[in-house]
C-alpha cells in the first residue's frame, strides 16, 4: 500500500494547482525558466512534459507553461500544438504571491486556463485577420456587413490587419467607409482608422458621434497626428461638443498657447457663459506672456467669476 | 581606455531597469497585452469614460471650490518633492445640523498607492457628485448641511504623477511589475526616470507607516527599502502620512466618526475590529449600508482585533475609535472580468469603459455611508392639517443643548373627522430613483411607516392605528428635503372627546433610507462619542445604537414617563473589555465578540 501512496502523493503535489510563491521563489523561478529554449518547445509540444519536469519546481512549470502560451499565440498553429493548449484549458494551475493591499488576500500572477483560452482566443484573430487581408488584396470588402454585428473577434481581427496593411489600403479603406457607411461606424473603428492615418471626415464623425473612451483618446492625441493649424481646428471642431469641451480647451493651452488663432479661441470661450469656467481652468495655468496680458485685460473691464478666478490664479503665479 | 569604456558599458546596461510596455493586443517582444485599450491619463475636467491627468484633476478640484464656497481647500502639507497636497473641507457655514446637533465630521483618503487610478478618480467623483446635486434638496444636499467632510482626492501626488508619467510601462517583470505605472509606493529616493534601476523598487507604502501597528508584522510590512511593503523609518515618518493625520485635525478630531482609505483593487470593504463592541458593530452594520447601495457586490473583510499591519484604517479606529474602513475599487477579479486577457496586476487598470460607472456606483455607496453617519433620524415635527388649514402644529426645537417640544398651532381636534398628518423628520427618509421614491435595498421600503394614535381617557387607555396604504413620502411640499416628510389621513375614533383626553401621543416606527430606526427621545440630542451613538435612546429607553419607535411626540401631555416602569430606565452599556494591542484576546468574552462578528459577517456575505 505504501508503496502505491507513495507515487500518488508525488504525482498529486505535481499535478499542480494554485501555487502561492514568496518573492524569493519567484524570482528563482524566473531565473530557472530564463534558461529555456521556448522557440523550441513550442515548435515540439512532446518535449513540453519532459521539459516541465526537468525544472523541478511548480513555480517554475507554471510560469514556463505561460511563457509556451504566450509564444504559440503568434504560430499557426500545428495539430499538436492546438491539442497541447486545448488540454491547458482544463489547467488548474495558478500561480499567486501575497496581495501587498490585503495579506489574506492573494494576487494571481498566472493562470494557464486563463492564458490558454486567450491563446485560442488569438488563433481565431489570427486567421480571420489574414481572411480580412485577402478580402482587401482583391478589393472585396463591405463596411455595413462588417458594421451589422461585429463581434470582438471582428474587431480585434480588423484591427490587426490595418496595422499590417499598407497606407494605399488604409485610404482605400477610409473612402469606403466615408462613401458606405460613415454614420454607422462606431468609435473604436473610427480610431482604428484614423490611428493608421487622419481622416478629417472620419474624425469630424468621432467628434459628432456619441462620446466614449476612444473620442477622449483620440483627442488627446491629436496634436501629434496633425500640424499645429489643423490640429488646432480639430480640437476647436471636438470642442462644440459638450462632453469634449473641457479636454478640447486644456489640450488647446497645454500644447498651442502661443498660437494667435488658439489664443483668440481660449478667450471667446471664456466669454461664453457655457464655456467660460472650463476655460478659466485651462487658462489659470498659462504662461504665454501675451496671452497672460489678454486675460488681465478683459479681466480688468469683467465681473465674470470665472474670468477673474482665471487672472488671479496668473497673478499668483 | 578601451578596457574602461567596455567597463562603464557593461555597468551602465546593468543599471538599465527591463522594461515593458502594455499594449491593447500586441504581445511580441516585451509587450504584453491586456485585452482592452490602455487608458491613457487624458486632460479633461469633466468626468470622462476613462482617467483624468494629475493636472486636470488638480485643476477640477480648485474649479469646483472657486465655484462653490462651501468647498474649502485645506494645504495639509507638502510631498517629498514639495507639492501641496490639498484636502476640500466640504460643508456649509455652520456647524450645527438641521436638527439641532452638532455637525459631526469625515474624511475620506485617495490615492495613497499610485498605480490605484481607480481611487482618485471615485474621490473626485464624490465631490462632483456633492456639486451637481447641492440643491436638489436630497441626500448630497442634507450631507453639504450636516456634515464636514475632508476629502483628499490624491495624497500619493509624486508617486501618482510617475504612474502618470509613464502609463503603459512598467518595470521588473510582466508576471510582477514594480515602477511606471505600476508604482505603489511614495517617491523616497526614487528619480523620475523609469530606465534607471538603483531606484525603481525604492520608496515607502503609505499604508504601512502607520500607528498603532507600525512595523508589528514581518510578513506584510518590511524594513528592507526595496520591499513593496516598506514601511519607512518609523511611523508617519513621510509627509503623506503627516498630511493626512493633519486632515483629521483640520475635520476635527473630537468630531470624527468616519474614515475610509480608498484604494484598488479586488471589490471589498476591508476594515478593523478595535474590540469596542458598540464601535465594531455600528462599523459592520455601516459596511453593510454601504454595499447595500450596489446590491451588494462589494464584499466585507472585517480584521480582527489584536493586530494589524500598519494600515492607515487601523490608525483611524483605534485613535479615534470610528468606523474605518480600507476600500478596494472593483475588480474583483482582474481585467478578465472586462473581457480582457487577465494578465498579472491588470487589476489595477480598470478600462477605461468602466470608470465612469466605477464612479457612480462608488459615490452612492460613498453617499450612504455618510448620509447614515451625519445623524440618527428623529421625528421633527408634525402637522395636522384640516383641509389646507393647518390646525395643530408641534416641532422639537433646541436651546442650550436640549430640545424642548413647542407647540406653534394648537385647535382641538374632534373625532370622526378627516384629517391629514404630516410627520417632518430630520432627514431624507427614503431613496429616490428617477424623481420616485423607492426602496433601498432591502434596507427600508416605501411602505416601510406605522403610525398610531396611544389615547388615554381616565384610566382607559387604546391605541388607533393609522391607515397608512394611502400614505406617501413627499417629493412635493416637503419640509426641506425630498422625503423628509411623510403624509397620511386619518380621523380619530367615535366617542374622541380632546376635553376629556388625558394623554394624546403619536407613536411612529420607521427607519431613515439605511434602515437605521428613530431616535425614541429627541429631547436629549443625539452625538457620537467615544465609538458609539449618545443619546439614541431605543423603544425601551436604553441608550443603544440601534433607535426604536418613536412615543414622544404628545399632542395632550399627562406628564407620564416616556418610558413606562415596566421597561428599564436608560443606563449605558457595559463596555467589553479591549485587550491589550497585540494579545489577539483571550478571555471567553472576547471569543464571544468575534464569534458574533463572524456570524455577522457571513450573514452580510451571504446577501452578496
Amino acid at each position: 500500500m505504501k508503496t502505491l501512496l507513495l507515487p500518488l502523493l508525488m504525482l498529486a503535489s505535481f499535478m499542480l494547482s494554485a501555487t502561492e510563491v514568496s518573492h524569493i521563489q519567484l524570482s528563482k523561478a524566473q531565473a530557472a525558466t530564463s534558461k529555456l529554449d521556448i522557440n523550441a518547445l513550442t515548435a515540439n509540444t512532446n518535449q513540453i512534459a519532459q521539459a516541465l519536469t526537468d525544472l523541478n519546481s511548480p513555480a517554475a512549470s507554471i510560469m514556463a507553461k505561460s511563457l509556451l502560451l504566450k509564444g504559440l499565440r503568434h504560430t499557426e498553429p500545428t495539430a499538436e500544438q492546438s491539442a497541447w493548449v486545448k488540454e491547458q484549458l482544463g489547467s488548474s494551475d495558478k500561480l499567486e504571491i501575497a496581495n501587498p493591499d490585503h495579506p489574506r488576500q492573494k494576487l494571481e500572477l498566472i493562470n494557464i486556463a486563463r492564458q490558454a483560452k486567450n491563446t485560442l482566443f488569438q488563433w481565431q484573430v489570427n486567421k480571420k485577420s489574414a481572411q480580412i487581408l485577402a478580402s482587401w488584396t482583391i478589393q472585396n470588402w463591405h463596411w455595413p456587413e462588417f458594421l451589422a454585428d461585429p463581434t470582438e473577434v471582428d474587431y480585434r481581427a480588423v484591427a490587426q490587419a490595418i496595422g499590417s496593411t499598407d497606407r494605399q489600403t488604409v485610404s482605400w479603406l477610409q473612402d469606403l467607409l466615408t462613401e458606405q457607411a460613415l454614420k454607422q461606424a462606431s468609435n473604436r473603428l473610427l480610431t482604428l482608422l484614423i490611428a493608421e492615418q487622419v481622416d478629417n471626415h472620419l474624425l469630424n464623425r468621432l467628434w459628432t458621434n456619441p462620446t466614449d473612451q476612444y473620442s477622449y483618446q483620440m483627442l488627446q492625441r491629436i496634436h501629434t497626428l496633425l500640424p499645429a493649424e489643423q490640429a488646432i481646428g480639430q480640437l476647436k471642431a471636438a470642442s462644440q461638443q459638450a462632453n469634449l469641451l473641457s479636454q478640447s480647451l486644456l489640450l488647446l493651452t497645454k500644447n498651442f498657447q502661443r498660437v494667435p488663432s488658439a489664443q483668440n479661441f481660449l478667450i471667446e470661450k471664456l466669454q461664453q457663459p457655457q464655456s467660460s469656467w472650463h476655460a478659466a481652468a485651462a487658462l489659470s495655468q498659462v504662461s504665454d506672456k501675451n496671452l497672460i496680458r489678454k486675460i488681465r485685460h478683459l479681466a480688468d473691464s469683467s465681473n465674470s467669476g470665472a474670468i477673474q478666478f482665471a487672472a488671479q490664479q496668473l497673478t499668483l503665479e | 581606455m578601451k578596457y574602461w569604456l567596455t567597463a562603464l558599458c557593461l555597468m551602465t546596461l546593468s543599471l538599465m531597469a527591463a522594461e515593458f510596455t502594455y499594449t491593447e493586443n500586441d504581445n511580441s517582444g516585451n509587450n504584453v497585452a491586456l485585452g482592452y485599450p490602455v487608458p491613457l491619463p487624458i486632460d479633461s475636467l469633466t468626468p470622462i469614460d476613462g482617467f483624468r491627468s494629475y493636472n486636470s484633476l488638480n485643476l477640477r478640484h480648485k474649479q469646483l471650490a472657486e465655484q462653490a464656497d462651501w468647498i474649502i481647500p485645506l494645504n495639509l502639507g507638502t510631498t517629498i518633492v514639495q507639492r501641496t497636497i490639498w484636502g476640500y473641507m466640504i460643508s456649509d457655514s455652520d456647524n450645527t445640523t438641521q436638527g439641532g446637533a452638532l455637525e459631526g465630521s469625515a474624511l475620506i483618503n485617495g490615492g495613497i498607492h499610485a498605480r490605484e487610478w481607480q481611487s482618485p478618480e471615485a474621490v473626485t467623483g464624490y465631490m462632483e457628485r456633492l456639486f451637481e446635486q447641492q440643491d436638489k434638496q436630497h441626500i448630497e444636499q442634507y450631507i453639504l448641511e450636516n456634515l464636514n467632510l475632508v476629502l483628499i482626492p490624491i495624497l500619493n501626488i509624486d508617486g501618482f504623477l510617475q504612474t502618470q508619467r509613464y502609463p503603459n510601462m512598467i518595470t521588473s517583470t510582466p508576471d510582477y511589475p514594480r515602477d511606471g505605472r505600476m508604482r505603489r509606493k511614495n517617491m523616497r529616493e526614487v528619480d523620475e526616470v523609469l530606465s534607471t534601476e538603483n531606484d525603481s523598487l525604492l520608496g515607502v507604502d503609505l499604508n504601512r507607516n502607520n500607528n498603532p501597528y507600525w512595523a508589528t508584522s514581518p510578513n506584510n510590512s518590511s524594513d528592507d527599502n526595496t520591499s513593496i511593503v516598506h514601511h519607512g523609518s518609523g511611523a508617519a515618518s513621510e509627509p503623506e502620512t503627516q498630511a493626512l493625520q493633519n486632515a483629521a485635525v483640520q475635520a476635527g478630531e473630537d468630531r470624527l466618526r468616519f474614515y475610509t482609505d480608498t484604494h484598488s483593487f479586488t471589490q471589498i470593504y476591508f476594515t478593523p475590529m478595535t474590540g469596542d463592541q458598540r464601535r465594531d458593530a455600528i462599523t459592520a452594520n455601516l459596511a453593510g449600508i454601504m454595499r447595500a447601495a450596489n446590491d451588494y457586490k462589494y464584499r466585507y473583510g472585517p480584521w480582527e482585533a489584536g493586530s494589524g499591519i500598519g494600515a492607515t484604517d487601523e490608525y483611524f479606529a483605534h485613535t479615534y475609535q470610528i468606523p474605518s474602513y480600507t476600500l478596494e475599487i472593483e475588480p474583483l477579479n482582474s481585467g478578465a472580468d472586462y473581457g480582457g486577457n487577465g494578465v498579472s496586476h491588470d487589476g489595477f487598470i480598470l478600462p477605461a469603459s468602466e470608470v465612469s460607472r466605477m464612479r457612480q456606483e462608488t459615490s452612492a455607496a460613498t453617499m450612504a455611508g455618510l448620509y447614515a453617519m451625519a445623524e440618527v433620524p428623529f421625528l421633527q415635527e408634525i402637522k395636522i392639517l384640516q383641509g389646507e388649514e393647518i390646525i395643530f402644529h408641534q416641532a422639537w426645537q433646541v436651546s442650550n443643548g436640549e430640545r424642548n417640544l413647542v407647540v406653534l398651532q394648537n385647535s382641538e381636534l374632534v373625532a370622526d373627522t378627516e384629517y391629514q398628518l404630516i410627520t417632518i423628520f430630520n432627514k431624507p427618509m427614503r431613496q429616490l430613483d428617477n424623481d420616485q421614491v423607492s426602496n433601498f435595498a432591502g434596507l427600508s421600503t416605501v411602505s416601510d411607516i406605522s403610525l398610531e394614535w396611544q389615547i388615554k381617557s381616565g384610566e382607559n387607555q387604546e391605541t388607533h392605528a393609522i391607515d397608512t396604504s394611502s400614505g406617501q413620502w413627499l417629493t412635493n411640499d416637503f419640509s426641506r428635503y425630498k422625503t423628509d416628510s411623510y403624509q397620511v389621513s386619518f380621523s380619530l375614533p367615535a366617542g374622541f372627546d380632546w376635553n376629556g383626553t388625558s394623554l394624546l401621543a403619536l407613536n411612529i416606527q420607521t427607519t431613515d433610507m439605511t434602515g437605521q430606526a428613530l431616535d425614541t427621545n429627541p429631547a436629549t440630542v443625539t452625538d457620537w462619542q467615544s465609538g458609539h451613538w449618545t443619546n439614541y435612546e431605543d423603544s425601551h429607553g436604553e441608550l443603544t445604537d440601534t433607535g426604536g419607535t418613536d412615543k414622544s411626540m404628545r399632542l395632550i401631555d399627562d406628564g407620564s414617563d416616556l418610558y413606562p416602569d415596566d421597561t428599564p430606565n436608560p443606563v449605558e452599556p457595559v463596555e467589553p473589555e479591549t485587550p491589550e494591542p497585540g494579545s489577539g484576546g483571550g478571555s471567553l468574552s472576547w471569543l464571544g465578540l468575534l464569534l458574533l462578528l463572524m456570524a455577522n459577517r457571513k450573514s452580510l456575505v451571504s446577501n452578496a
